[in-house]
Order: C-alpha cells, then sequence, then structure tokens
C-alpha cells in the first residue's frame, strides 16, 4: 500500500512530550541533546521536518519507529493489571539497539503509563511484554518465539517479511530506492486482531503493505 | 607419499568482500555510532521512512536468503558446543570435513580434497588472509583467537561467488571477532582438564570516550600428547601463549576506523623421520611458531549513500621445523566501494595489492629453489546485485580478475539467480568459475618425500624426490550449485544445497621412472625417481549437504545434519600413478546431530553426536562420536561448564600421515572450565 495521508500528530501531543524531552536533555543527554530539534522547533511540525537528517543508523531510525508504535497501538486494558503498570517493551536475544532505545523514548508516555525496556531470555518474560522486538539476530529462533507469543496481547515486531509470516503484527523492513535503503513497516491485520491490538487508521495509512488476510502469504498455516 | 604433494597448493587470496553477514565493512559496528547520532522523537512515520540508513549493516543478509551454501555458527553456538579452538567448533558445520591429525594439526576441507595443507579453500581471520602461500594451506595451530571474542564464524561452501577469489575453490571460512564496543568490561577464564591440560585467558575492555572503544586480551593453553595407535605418547604437545588488542572509533561524521593487533608464540613437540640418502633420520626437535600482524581499517559513508572501505594489514609468521624454516612477511592493502545505483542495483567493486615475501631454510629432505621469493598479486572485482523482481527475484553477476607473478592474469566471473516465491522458502542456483594458483610448492618444491632401503633386487637406495614445475598452470573449476532452504512450520527448517563440480588441470605428481639418474652427493650414491609436479588430472565431483532444524519450544533445539559427497578423477596425461589422492582423501557420508537444551536453574546442557565415514586415502575407518558440554551460571556472570570430548572411544584416529610422519589417534577427553565476566 503506497502511503496515501501524510499524517502530522496533534500539536498539544507535542507540547506535553517536549516539557519531558527538555528535562530529560537537561537531565542526562546533554551531548545528544545539542543534536535535537530544540522544543520550540519540535512544537512546529514543518520545523521539525525541516531538521529531520537524510540519514542515520539503522537502529536509530527503528527506535523512531518504537516510539511511534506506542504511540498509535492501543493494548486492551486487560493486559495491565494495574493503573500504575508500566509499559514493558521487551527486547529478545542480543539488543541491536544499544542505548539508542532507551534514550529515544525518553519522556514517553502511554496513558500515564512509564515506558520499560527489558530484555527477554525466556517466553514467560516474553508475555509480559507490551511489545516484543525480535532482531535480526534472532533469525534461527524468530519462529518459534512468534508461536509462542501468538494470540498474546503483544505487539510482536520483527524485522523481516518471514517474520510476518510467521504472525508477528508488525515488521521493520528495508527497503530500496534510488537514495538508498531506507526502513519502512509492514503490517498485519489477522495477527493484530488475535493479539487484540487496536492499530490506529493513521497508522496503517503509513505501513507500506498491509496484510488484510492470514492466507495472503503463501504457506500460511 | 605423492599425496603429500598435494595438499602443497596455492597462494591464498582475498579477503572476499560478499560476506553474507558483512565480512569487510560493517563487522559488528552497526550500533556504534549511537552517541554521534539522531534520535528520533519527534518524526513522523512519513520522515522515518525518508532517512536513508547508513550502509553499515546494509549487508546483514538474512541466511536464509543467501543465494550460497552458507551455515554460521555463532560465537554463542561455538562456546555451547564445547570446542576449545575454531577448528574444533568447525565439526558442526554440515558439508565440511574436519579431522584433527594431532594435538595441535588438523584438516579441514570443504566438497573433498583434504589434506594437512587443503589447497582450495580461503581462510579469513576479520578480513586477513591465513593461508601460507608456501603450501597454500592453513597452519590451523597458528589460528587461536579468544573464542569469547568471535562474534561468528561464516562457512561458505562452494566457490562462494566472484568476489572471494582465486583459491575459494571449494570454500571459504571466515573468523569474525567482535567490536570493542561489544566487548567491554573483565572477562577471565580458567580451566584444565585430561588432554586441553591448561586454558586460561583474561581480557578486558573499556571506553576511551563516548565513541571509542579498546579492548586488549591474553590467553595461554596447553594441551598434552596425542597417541600413537599402539597407546603410547605421541610426543605432539603443544603451548600456545597470544596476545592482541581491538580498537574502534566512530567520530562524529562519516568515518570509522578500526585498528587492530595479535602477536603470539608457541611450540609443538614432534618425533618425525626425514627422508635422506643414508636412510631415515629420525628428529624430536619441536616446531617453534610465532608470529604477530597488525590490521587497521578505515570506513566512510559517502554522501552517494555508498560506503568506501580502505583496508590494509602486515603479518608476520615464523617456523621453525627440522624439515623447513619458513620466515614470511605479508602486506596487504585493498579497497572496495559499495554503492546503490538506481532501486534495484547495488553495486561492490574494489581493487587490491598484496606482497607475501617468503625466506625458507631447506631441512634435510630438501625445500625450496629459490628459497627466498616475493609473491606479487594485484586483483579487481566487481559486482552487481539486481532486484528483477522486488521480494522475489534477485540475480547477482559477478567477476573477479587477478594478476599473479606466476600465471599472469585469471578471470573468475559467477552468476547466481535467487528465487524467493513466498516468505518461507528460497531457492537459488549458481554457476561459478573459480581458479586456484599455483603456490610455492607447485613450482619450486624440493623434496625427498620417500625412501627405499637397499636390498634384494633394489642395489641402491631409492629415493622419490618431489619437483615443483615452473610450468604449472592454475587449477580451474567450474561449480554448478542450487539450494532450497524451507520453513514449513515454526518448529522445523531445512537448508539443502547441492553441487556439481567439474576440475581442471588438477595438479598431481606423477612418477617419471625414465627420468630416474644417480646422485652421489650427499653420499652414498643412490638412484633419485622424480616426482613431477603438472596439471595432470581432472576430476568430476557432486554431492549434497542437508541440515535440518527441529525446535520444539524456544529451550530444545535440534539439529540433524548430512552429507554426501562423490569425487571421480582420471589422468590426463600418459604415466602411472594413482589419482587416488584426489579421489579417497574425504569421507563420502557424514552425518550428525547437535541437540542443545536450555534446562531450569540457568543450566545448559548441548549433546552432540557426529558420524564420519571411511576416508580410504588415510586408512581412517568410519567413526562415532560424541561431545556433552554441561554449563551452570552459578550467577549472572559467572559460569561452570564441563565439557566431555570424544567420549565413545579410548582412543581413535581422524586422519593418517601423508608423508613418513607417525599416526596419531585422539583420546576420549574431559575439561573443566570457569568464565567471569565483571
Amino acid at each position: 500500500m503506497e502511503i496515501l495521508n501524510h499524517h502530522w500528530p496533534t500539536l498539544g501531543l507535542r507540547h506535553r512530550r517536549c516539557s519531558g524531552l527538555l528535562l530529560a536533555c537537561l537531565l542526562t543527554w546533554g551531548n545528544v541533546s545539542a543534536l535535537e530539534p530544540g522544543p520550540l522547533l519540535a512544537a512546529n511540525p514543518m520545523a521539525a521536518a525541516s531538521t529531520t537528517p537524510s540519514e542515520a543508523p539503522e537502529y536509530n531510525i527503528k527506535a523512531g519507529y518504537l516510539r511511534l508504535f506506542v504511540r498509535y497501538v492501543e493494548w486492551p486494558p486487560a493486559v495491565f493489571a494495574q493503573a500504575t503498570d508500566p509499559l514493558v517493551i521487551g527486547v529478545v536475544g542480543t539488543n541491536p539497539f544499544g542505548s539508542v532505545l532507551q534514550s529515544t523514548l525518553q519522556g514517553l508516555k502511554k496513558q500515564n503509563r512509564e515506558i520499560v525496556v527489558r530484555p527477554v531470555q525466556t517466553v514467560e518474560e516474553a508475555v509480559c511484554c507490551q511489545v516484543v522486538f525480535i532482531a535480526r539476530r534472532q533469525e534461527h529462533d524468530e519462529a518459534i518465539w512468534l508461536k509462542a507469543l501468538r494470540g498474546k496481547p503483544a505487539l510482536t515486531i520483527t524485522e523481516s517479511e518471514q517474520g510476518l509470516a510467521w504472525g508477528a503484527v508488525l515488521a521493520l523492513v528495508y527497503e530500496k530506492t534510488a537514495r538508498g535503503p531506507k526502513v519502512v513497516f509492514y503490517a498485519s491485520l489477522p495477527a493484530a486482531r488475535a493479539a487484540g491490538l487496536q492499530l490506529s487508521s493513521s497508522m496503517l495509512a503509513s505501513a507500506k503493505k498491509v496484510l488484510k488476510e492470514r492466507n495472503e502469504i503463501k504457506g500460511g498455516s | 607419499m605423492i599425496s603429500c604433494l598435494q595438499l602443497l597448493a596455492a597462494f591464498s587470496r582475498r579477503v572476499r568482500r560478499w560476506s553474507i553477514v558483512g565480512v569487510f565493512a560493517g563487522m559488528g559496528m552497526a550500533s556504534a555510532q549511537e552517541n554521534t547520532s539522531p534520535l528520533f522523537r519527534d518524526a513522523t512515520f512519513e520522515e522515518l521512512a525518508n532517512i536513508t540508513v547508513r550502509t553499515v549493516s546494509k549487508h546483514e543478509e538474512r541466511l536464509f536468503l543467501s543465494p550460497a551454501a552458507v551455515t554460521v555458527l555463532s560465537g554463542d553456538e561455538i562456546i555451547r558446543s564445547g570446542a576449545t579452538s575454531v577448528s574444533e567448533a568447525l565439526r558442526w558445520v554440515p558439508g565440511l570435513d574436519v579431522a584433527q591429525i594431532n594435538a595441535a594439526e588438523w584438516a579441514i576441507s570443504a566438497r573433498g580434497f583434504n589434506a594437512r595443507f587443503s589447497n582450495k579453500l580461503l581462510v579469513l581471520a576479520d578480513g586477513r588472509s591465513l593461508y601460507t602461500p608456501l603450501f597454500a594451506g592453513v597452519y590451523w595451530d597458528m589460528v587461536n583467537p579468544m573464542l569469547e571474542d568471535l562474534d561468528r564464524v561464516e562457512v561458505v561452501r562452494g566457490p562462494g561467488g566472484a568476489l572471494w577469489g582465486a583459491n575459494a575453490v571449494n570454500g571459504v571460512i571466515n573468523i569474525i571477532r567482535k567490536s570493542a564496543r561489544e566487548t567491554q568490561g573483565a572477562l577471565i577464564y580458567g580451566g584444565g582438564g585430561t588432554e586441553k591440560l591448561v586454558q586460561t585467558g583474561v581480557r578486558q575492555g573499556w571506553a576511551l570516550n563516548d565513541h571509542s572503544w579498546m579492548r586488549v586480551y591474553a590467553s595461554y593453553h596447553l594441551t598434552d600428547d596425542s597417541r600413537w595407535p599402539d597407546g603410547r605418547k605421541g610426543h605432539d604437545g603443544f603451548h600456545v601463549t597470544q596476545g592482541g588488542f581491538h580498537y574502534d572509533t566512530v567520530p562524529a561524521g562519516p568515518d570509522r576506523f578500526t585498528l587492530q593487533g595479535d602477536v603470539f608464540q608457541g611450540r609443538r613437540n614432534q618425533v618425525i623421520s626425514l627422508v635422506t640418502p643414508g636412510g631415515l633420520v629420525v628428529s624430536d626437535r619441536p616446531v617453534e611458531l610465532d608470529g604477530f600482524n597488525l590490521l587497521g581499517r578505515w570506513t566512510r559513508e559517502l554522501a552517494t549513500h555508498s560506503t568506501l572501505t580502505l583496508q590494509s594489514y602486515w603479518d608476520h609468521t615464523a617456523r621453525d621445523s627440522v624439515s623447513l624454516v619458513e620466515t614470511r612477511d605479508t602486506f596487504d592493502v585493498d579497497l572496495q566501494h559499495n554503492l546503490f545505483a538506481g532501486e534495484r542495483q547495488h553495486f561492490i567493486w574494489g581493487a587490491g595489492y598484496r606482497i607475501s615475501r617468503d625466506k625458507t631454510v631447506a631441512g634435510l629432505s630438501g625445500g625450496f629453489v629459490p628459497a627466498d621469493y616475493d609473491f606479487h598479486l594485484f586483483n579487481g572485482f566487481a559486482q552487481d546485485e539486481i532486484t528483477l523482481i522486488p521480494d522475489r527475484w534477485q540475480l547477482t553477476l559477478g567477476s573477479k580478475w587477478e594478476h599473479n607473478r606466476y600465471t599472469g592474469f585469471e578471470f573468475q566471473p559467477s552468476i547466481r539467480l535467487r528465487s524467493t516465491p513466498d516468505a518461507r522458502q528460497t531457492f537459488w542456483a549458481s554457476v561459478s568459475r573459480a581458479v586456484r594458483n599455483p603456490n610455492r610448492a607447485d613450482r619450486a618444491v624440493n623434496y625427498d618425500v620417500q625412501y627405499v632401503a637397499p636390498g634384494p633386487g633394489v642395489p641402491l637406495p631409492v629415493i622419490a624426490r618431489a619437483y615443483g614445475n615452473p610450468a604449472v598452470e592454475a587449477e580451474g573449476l567450474v561449480a554448478w550449485e542450487a539450494g532450497w532452504r524451507f520453513q514449513p512450520h515454526p518448529q522445523f527448517s531445512a537448508d539443502l544445497s547441492f553441487f556439481y563440480h567439474d576440475y581442471d588441470r588438477m595438479i598431481l605428481g606423477l612418477p617419471n621412472q625414465s627420468g630416474a639418474f644417480l646422485e652421489a652427493n650427499p653420499a652414498p650414491l643412490h638412484l633419485v625417481t622424480p616426482v613431477i609436479l603438472d596439471n595432470n588430472a581432472r576430476a568430476k565431483s557432486y554431492g549434497a549437504e542437508l541440515a535440518f532444524v527441529w525446535q520444539p519450544s524456544t529451550s530444545i533445539r535440534l539439529m540433524p545434519f548430512y552429507s554426501f559427497l562423490r569425487v571421480d578423477a582420471a589422468l590426463t596425461k600418459p604415466g602411472n600413478g594413482s589419482v587416488a589422492s584426489l579421489t579417497d582423501t574425504a569421507p563420502q557420508h557424514q552425518g550428525g546431530l547437535r541437540q542443545c537444551f536450555d534446562l531450569p536453574r540457568a543450566t545448559k546442557l548441548d549433546l552432540n553426536f557426529r558420524w564420519v565415514g571411511a576416508v580410504p586415502a588415510y586408512a581412517v575407518r568410519p567413526y562415532f562420536e560424541a561431545d556433552v558440554r554441561v554449563a551452570w551460571a552459578i550467577r549472572p556472570g559467572l559460569e561452570w561448564a564441563i565439557t566431555g570430548q570424544n567420549l565413545f572411544h579410548t582412543q581413535h584416529s581422524e586422519f593418517g600421515p601423508q608423508t613418513t610422519e607417525p599416526r596419531y589417534e585422539l583420546q576420549r577427553a574431559g575439561y573443566a572450565k570457569l568464565t567471569c565476566r565483571f
């Protein structure tokens, strides 16, 4: 699916986020903040767009996607036992983000919940996460993780189309373009339904590919 | 006896590029730029989708999609296998023929023609060639990276694409260590056992600043004697001390630098018989080995979304044994440019130059003429990866041109086609030409390989002397390959590859009876039968390599594998000689089963079985062996492991003597090891 709508987040959201961002910059990320669009700039979508770099390391881009996914996906309320429970992002196996994911998520809250990033080694740990990221390094057992998480209310994200075929909700994949490789995302509606997740329509409009039926990928079980 | 010369082989080549998981650029630096990079807290989906990925990890293609017969052992898998060296870990790669000769030496090849110096296999460590151009083989006793440093070992069976270059004929083994950033903190290990008497090592990694990382390491390993078939000690005990450093820096801007080096020193005992006119002379002088290397790599991201990499290294090795002394200095420089041309083409081109300078001192049985030599090698290569239909069909065209001092220009094209009809299967097929250049031995050896004592009907001692041949040409291969990977179920996947190799102008020594002559110096008077190396044979081989993975759960992984190989060869020139040294040097059937279990209480259990068929040329009988490892994490960062190796036999033989050396057998062994990270 081609990108049809150009979507801008609401200004209100931005303002709230910016105060957190500003605080974070001041407290811990002094160095990094120099490279960030300042809060005032960020408050203006057009200005923010103009400061987006034309190229970046892969996992910085992917961390940006994860931040957006957290914002645009709705989990069934039952997944949180208490109102104060954090939203947990589990990274299976070796974490390819380094500290970039945490830094990118800084200041973000989901329905007033903190966002926590955790390494995941076992299925028991994974089912306690609302987002499970399965990195490329995990190719050898990606399918089995996805099978174990099938039907669980977790937003499963892989880095391959194969992962989508195995039941992941989202896949962050390369797209080759004349200007070099880009990162785009695919979404699977049946997998989202099975997990009880709501993917916002504006997010789906930005997906490069949306699977509507399970059997869209040949060989599907 | 002639077979011993088979092993002598060609000058290694290239660091070749087209690594499945990114050999040369990249190397574990994927996420190293975070501290100097932008964070995307306010970008929209559209903005993110418009950012070009810096090409660093672009080439980390999924193994499932690679259009070649590839296996990757991760560093973790290697540790879990209980291996104490890279060569030991290679036993678990389907389709590789891995035979331990004695306590420190190994014969390793892919798709046949195995020998102590398998001359059709290219072995690289972090982009540095490990071949000795003298015998065209790898001195595996000089390959001792700390296993805890390994990121992965990639094994490509077959010519592996145009980019690997000459001598990547039957396969490529690519040993890749972690970046300095991935080895922060301290690590200490210590252990010992019945054969692996002492294993100790220490590593320290630290951040120099927010964009530079460093590690240093040192290790000492002591291995006990193996056994002779009669049960006596083999007098081949081995020890090696090695140290090194690795420095990575990713300053703000488009550049990245790596500087790394190793230094080692070791000694291997041996008892060897040398052929002389006066008879066999037995020597127990040990082999002394030492060396160092220094490698630098500079990668620049160009504004055009392409990457330029410049790599250079200096490698010094010295081996002093009673049969030959070899000192070698290799200087190598390589340039590589990766670029995307349009949406559907990924282009890589490069060029390199290498000089390898050796000095040899002949032993009692002979040596090389001339004794010293400078080998120059120029190369250029280009490869275009073309997406015919996105996500479905991909075509890879490539070629390499080389100019070497022996045979001039060599041209090695290849064509590869990949089809991914759906997300659960990949088909690939390829046709490629590969070349093994003649090595120093093929051209310049002058070595006595067999002695026949005077007796009834033999009035004088007779010596068979191998002669190199300056007119010898490169061996050529045309390889037809096809493969299929599929994963019909989340718990099951298969990787099948099939090949037909057609070799031309194979180098084989044939005795020239009519050229026999008398020689009085050195005394006593003796008859010399020349064995002349020449392009005397052609060969065809075919086979299959099958690997499967079944994972009933995330904590259980079973990996059966099997490979079949058949080699036929025939002489192309008149003469009487055997082609057994081509056809019978690797098992026809091999198989195994790896089993990994993650048990409760942070316990890991690995049970690995292997079955290896007969190797007639070296009088090796089929054998069935098992390794077992159990590891407990006492607390995070502290692991205690017990390993049993070769458990099924008191002692067994995996390889036979190729010259006048004794036959060795390996014993059942056990060792314990404590690893501490903090």
